[in-house]
């Protein structure tokens, strides 16, 4: 398990959260793709956190306490994902609730208000 | 090269293993027609994602993805599956699938290329001891192996505290420093922004979530009256 | 030595007066108040005695030449521009401050009422800037920026009244045709500019023809395109139709053109290259161009019935005169002529705008018997009109005489042509100017205005444009007063400033001798700065001064004949015109074609206008313009929209409102741009 593989694997689902949202024409399926690609990001973040020094590290000089908590700067990173992340997908899903009342769809093919 | 940053043999094969039953249950999740079956797979994979967080010394992050992915939103998903009556028609995939393909398959390319060919800067290519001692955990080694026995509470500056068993334990397998402190620590001091921006996020999106949902209710009243 | 800044402030008076008329005074006095003609006048008299302070510096102490000023520098070539204040600049400060200073005088009065008081007043004030920068350029194309100056200024003002579509088309087509002529100046400077850069600074390039460092040939064709713009600026043939029609201007406005301002900018531009054109192969030209030109024009003259275009005649014929004295070498004659004309010509101007004043109309048909009711304008333009006939002792006379004398002692066969065509156009001159009078002031009143209008309306003829109201009296004194300045200035001026003998203080032929043994710049090449640092002149080592520029001698012979010609001439118009014994209409009927022709103008405006630019213009060029711009420029507009239009329809299709097309075109751009970064990033 190196870096690479890490982010080979985050990549991978991120393609097939990718797919997904390009492919599906249920929104909650979009959705739930998109969680994917928002987890693959989440991984790469991390993954970053563990394989990568901080900048200050790696510049060599005195090791001070906050180059030494910097390392785990990603991992701030990936709960703030996931925070935005979980609002969004509330947020995402009562936007279907209101297209599904307004529209009696959930399909988003059916949807082309931005043509206007 | 340090040793201290590889990962064990154990741990490779679990995040194989983690990987392979993820990346099926992703490829269930965008495939499957059944939507109820896809949500039920978007949990599994978020499970796996969790577990190779804590493969990757995430244990905070790792719980945080049980508690809101699996623990929230997979739940969130499913009630609103059960709420909305179209599910019955499933999940039809678009006319667009072979141009999803491919362009999917080009970011997986693109992403694959610059994974692959960028020469990142590793831990495990540090030199200097107390770096390497302070992504460790094992701070002041040689204090430790003289019979001092510190390990740098990262908070507590130069304070030194006796470790616990436990972080001695995690000093000698070379992982990083016990890691949940120190984020909360990070949260609250460098990070209090975003921090505290995060939370307006969420109560914006609830609020929003709420209004787009009850948006429809006082409809009725006014058409009654009409 | 008159400091340069002053020199300066005689340019920038009038340009200030413009400025503050065109801006101030326009927006806060109002578009007709006299305030501006306060302004300018006051400007034009500062710089009038600016003008004189700066000739009596050059006349006791020598031409100035201020170092040029860097302009624009453009990789190694530097542009300068500067003073140049000899003896030639000095002359014209004053001439035209003077006049224009007499004119503005005068338009109080004459523009009294109109409208657009102040805009007369701020044009008029650019135009003797205009003219003042031109005089004392010391650069060339410091020279063409202001010659082209007096172009728009010109035309400005020939359009004052622009209103009416003949005075539009009169100052168009002013300004065309010494556009026309400013093209061949432009090519000379720049032929001049490839010679060598630094000719383009006056007292560098008299050195360098004095020094003998520019060809014959390649003087010629230089001069040609100098001469080409003084043409068109100085109305020569072929250049000549724009000036008679320029009269559809303020009549004081033509006083200045005719005298001072405009047209003698070309022969001041040939004034000013003399040593150039002196070494070039094409002074015979120079003469064949100038007397035609002063025949031709004087021809037409004989049968023009608007008081104006006689006189605007005259000025294209006496414009000749002073070209041919050029072209002979006679500098000073030539620069004597200028100066005594700028006086009588603007008082016989400024005297018809008073018979216009009182008739109400130009047309000479309608006028007569004003002597008992103007007598100052009658005196007055007699005694102009004496003068220009060149009857002894009137300015004109010394002035003309000088001019045939030179080209009586020239000799050989352009000396004797030139005699020829200059004594024709005195007798042509004597006889037009004095039926203009005849038919004006003498004889019966013909009802003016009025009557012109009753007949353009019983022969169903186009209302003439410009007619004014009929009150048969004297002008106000703002507008005799300079009508007497003038007049008396025309009795005097020739014999003054340039006489045959020692007059007390005043040495024998003091104005030739102050523009060219004095002028050393112009006559010899280098000298000019010692003759600056001791005030003196050397006279010694000027080969061309004693030949060019020296007056000649009086010729008795010569001015015996040109007198009786012009006493001819007027007894002709007199027994044609007061005693009727030789009937005008009876001899329009025994010579009919020559009438005819004479009457439309030699048909040059129905060649310029229909042959060449209708039938070759319009029909050739401007058609093929035409198919250019249709079939080139539109079609590619066209061709462009098209393609646009196409690709905005292939753009609308990818515009579906499908959320998930756009994702798919981001996620291929994101691919894109990270591609990019990792071909070229690094």
């Amino acid at each position: 398990m190196t870096l690479e593989h890490v982010l080979l694997v985050s990549g991978i689902i991120f393609a097939i959260g990718l797919y997904g949202v390009l492919s599906r024409r249920n929104t909650i399926s979009l959705l739930m793709s998109l969680e994917l690609m928002f987890n693959a990001v989440v991984i790469a973040a991390v993954a970053f956190s563990r394989f990568t020094p901080p900048a200050g590290l790696a510049d060599g000089g005195i090791v001070t306490a906050n180059e030494v908590r910097a390392a785990l700067t990603g991992h701030v990173l990936a709960v703030f994902i996931i925070a935005v992340a979980a609002a969004e997908s509330a947020l995402a899903l009562a936007l279907i609730f209101a297209l599904y009342r307004t529209k009696e769809t959930v399909e988003i093919t059916d949807v082309a208000e931005m043509r206007r | 090269m340090n040793d201290a940053f590889t990962a064990s043999g154990i741990v490779s094969a679990a995040f194989w293993l983690t990987s392979l039953l993820t990346i099926a249950a992703a490829i269930m999740v965008v495939t499957l027609h059944d939507i109820f079956k896809a949500a039920v797979f978007l949990a599994l994979s978020f499970v796996g994602v969790a577990v190779i967080f804590f493969l990757l010394n995430a244990e905070f992050v790792g719980v945080v993805q049980i508690l809101v992915y699996v623990g929230a939103v997979s739940i969130l998903i499913a009630f609103s599956i059960m709420m909305i009556s179209d599910v019955s028609h499933g999940s039809q995939p678009n006319r667009g699938r072979y141009v999803a393909v491919t362009v999917s398959a080009l970011v997986l390319a693109a992403i694959a290329v610059v994974a692959y060919n960028t020469n990142w800067t590793l831990n495990s290519s540090l030199e200097d001891p107390n770096a390497i001692a302070g992504l460790t955990g094992q701070f002041l080694e040689e204090e430790y192996a003289s019979g001092d026995g510190r390990i740098v509470d990262l908070y507590a500056g130069d304070t030194t505290t006796a470790p616990s068993e436990w972080a001695l334990q995690r000093a000698q397998t070379g992982v990083l420093a016990d890691s949940t402190p120190t984020i909360g620590g990070l949260l609250v001091r460098e990070f209090v922004l975003p921090f505290e921006t995060i939370g307006l996020v969420i109560v914006a999106s609830l609020i929003g979530g709420l209004a787009l949902m009850r948006g429809r209710r006082n409809e009725p009243e006014a058409r009654g009256g009409g | 030595m008159f400091s340069e800044s002053l020199a300066w402030l005689i340019i920038a008076l009038p340009v200030a007066a413009f400025l503050l008329n065109g801006t101030v005074v326009r927006a806060f006095i109002g578009t007709d108040t006299r305030v501006a003609g306060w302004v300018t006048i006051s400007a034009v008299a500062g710089s009038f005695i600016l003008s004189l302070f700066a000739l009596a510096s050059v006349a006791s102490k020598g031409a100035a030449v201020h170092d040029p000023h860097n302009w624009l520098t453009v990789q190694g070539f530097d542009l300068t521009f500067g003073i140049l204040l000899d003896q030639l600049t000095s002359i014209m400060f004053v001439v035209v401050s003077g006049v224009s200073l007499v004119v503005q005088f005068y338009s109080q009065q004459y523009m009294h009422g109109d409208k657009s008081y102040t805009r007369y007043y701020s044009y008029m004030a650019l135009f003797t800037a205009s003219m003042l920068g031109l005089v004392s350029a010391r650069n060339v194309v410091q020279l063409f920026v202001f010659w082209e100056l007096v172009g728009v200024s010109s035309y400005l003002l020939i359009g004052f009244w622009m209103e009416r579509p003949s005075a539009a088309a009169a100052a168009k087509k002013a300004f065309l045709m010494t556009r026309f002529g400013d093209f061949g100046f432009l090519l000379g400077i720049l032929y001049l500019y490839f010679v060598n850069p630094s000719y383009l600074d006056i007292p560098t390039l008299y050195e360098a023809v004095g020094a003998g460092a520019i060809a014959a040939g390649v003087a010629t064709w230089i001069s040609l395109g100098l001469f080409m713009g003084a043409i068109g600026k100085s109305a020569q043939f072929p250049l000549h139709s724009w000036l008679p029609d320029a009269m559809e201007g303020p009549t004081s406005v033509s006083a200045l053109i005719h005298s001072a301002t405009m047209v003698t900018a070309g022969v001041f531009l040939v004034a000013r290259f003399f040593p150039l054109f002196h070494a070039s192969n094409m002074m015979d030209l120079v003469v064949l161009i100038g007397g035609v030109t002063a025949v031709f024009a004087a021809s037409m003259g004989l049968v023009a019935n608007d008081i104006k275009r006689v006189l605007a005649y005259s000025t294209i014929s006496q414009l000749g005169y002073m070209v041919m004295a050029l072209g002979l070498g006679a500098y000073a004659p030539a620069l004597f002529h200028l100066f005594t004309h700028a006086f009588f010509k603007a008082g016989l101007f400024l005297g018809s705008g008073s018979v216009h004043h009182a008739s109400g109309t130009f047309n000479m048909k309608y006028m007569g018997g004003l002597r008992k009711n103007m007598p100052w304008t009658y005196w007055t333009m007699v005694i102009g009109s004496l003068s220009l006939a060149g009857i002894f002792p009137f300015s004109g006379f010394w002035s003309k005489d000088e001019l045939l004398a030179s080209a009586f002692e020239r000799g050989s066969t352009i000396g004797w042509v030139a005699l020829i065509l200059g004594l024709t156009a005195a007798l042509m001159t004597a006889f037009y100017m004095f039926r203009a009078i005849f038919l004006t002031f003498h004889g019966e009143y013909k009802g003016g205005a009025e009557a012109e209008a009753e007949d353009a309306k019983k022969n169903n003829l186009p209302m003439p444009v410009g007619l004014g109201h009929t009150h048969r009296q004297e002008s106000p004194w703002v507008m005799v007063a300079p009508l007497v300045v003038l007049a008396s200035l025309a009795i005097v001026i020739g014999f003054l400033v340039n006489p045959l003998f020692d007059l007390g203080p005043i040495k024998k032929h003091s104005f030739a001798t102050f523009v060219t043994e004095r002028n050393v710049n112009v006559f010899t090449g280098g000298h000019g700065e010692e003759a600056v640092d001791d005030g003196h002149a050397e006279t010694s080592h000027l080969p061309d001064a004693v030949e060019a520029g020296a007056a000649p001698e009086f010729s008795l012979p010569t001015a015996v004949i040109s007198t009786v010609l012009a006493v001819g001439g007027i007894l002709l118009a007199y027994s044609m015109y007061i005693t009727g014994s030789v009937s005008p209409a009876a001899m329009g009927r025994r010579l009919p074609t020559v009438h005819k022709l004479l009457f439309r103008k030699y048909y040059f405006d129905e060649l310029y206008e229909d042959r060449l630019v209708i039938r070759v213009f319009y029909a050739r060029v401007v058609r093929f313009f035409a198919w250019f711009d249709v079939s080139w420029i539109d079609n590619v507009n066209v061709q462009l929209s098209k393609l646009t239009a196409n690709v905005g329809r292939g753009l609308a299709n990818v515009q579906s409102g499908q959320t998930q097309t756009y994702a798919a075109i981001m996620a291929i751009g994101v691919v894109a741009a990270l591609l990019a970064l990792l071909v070229w990033g690094n």
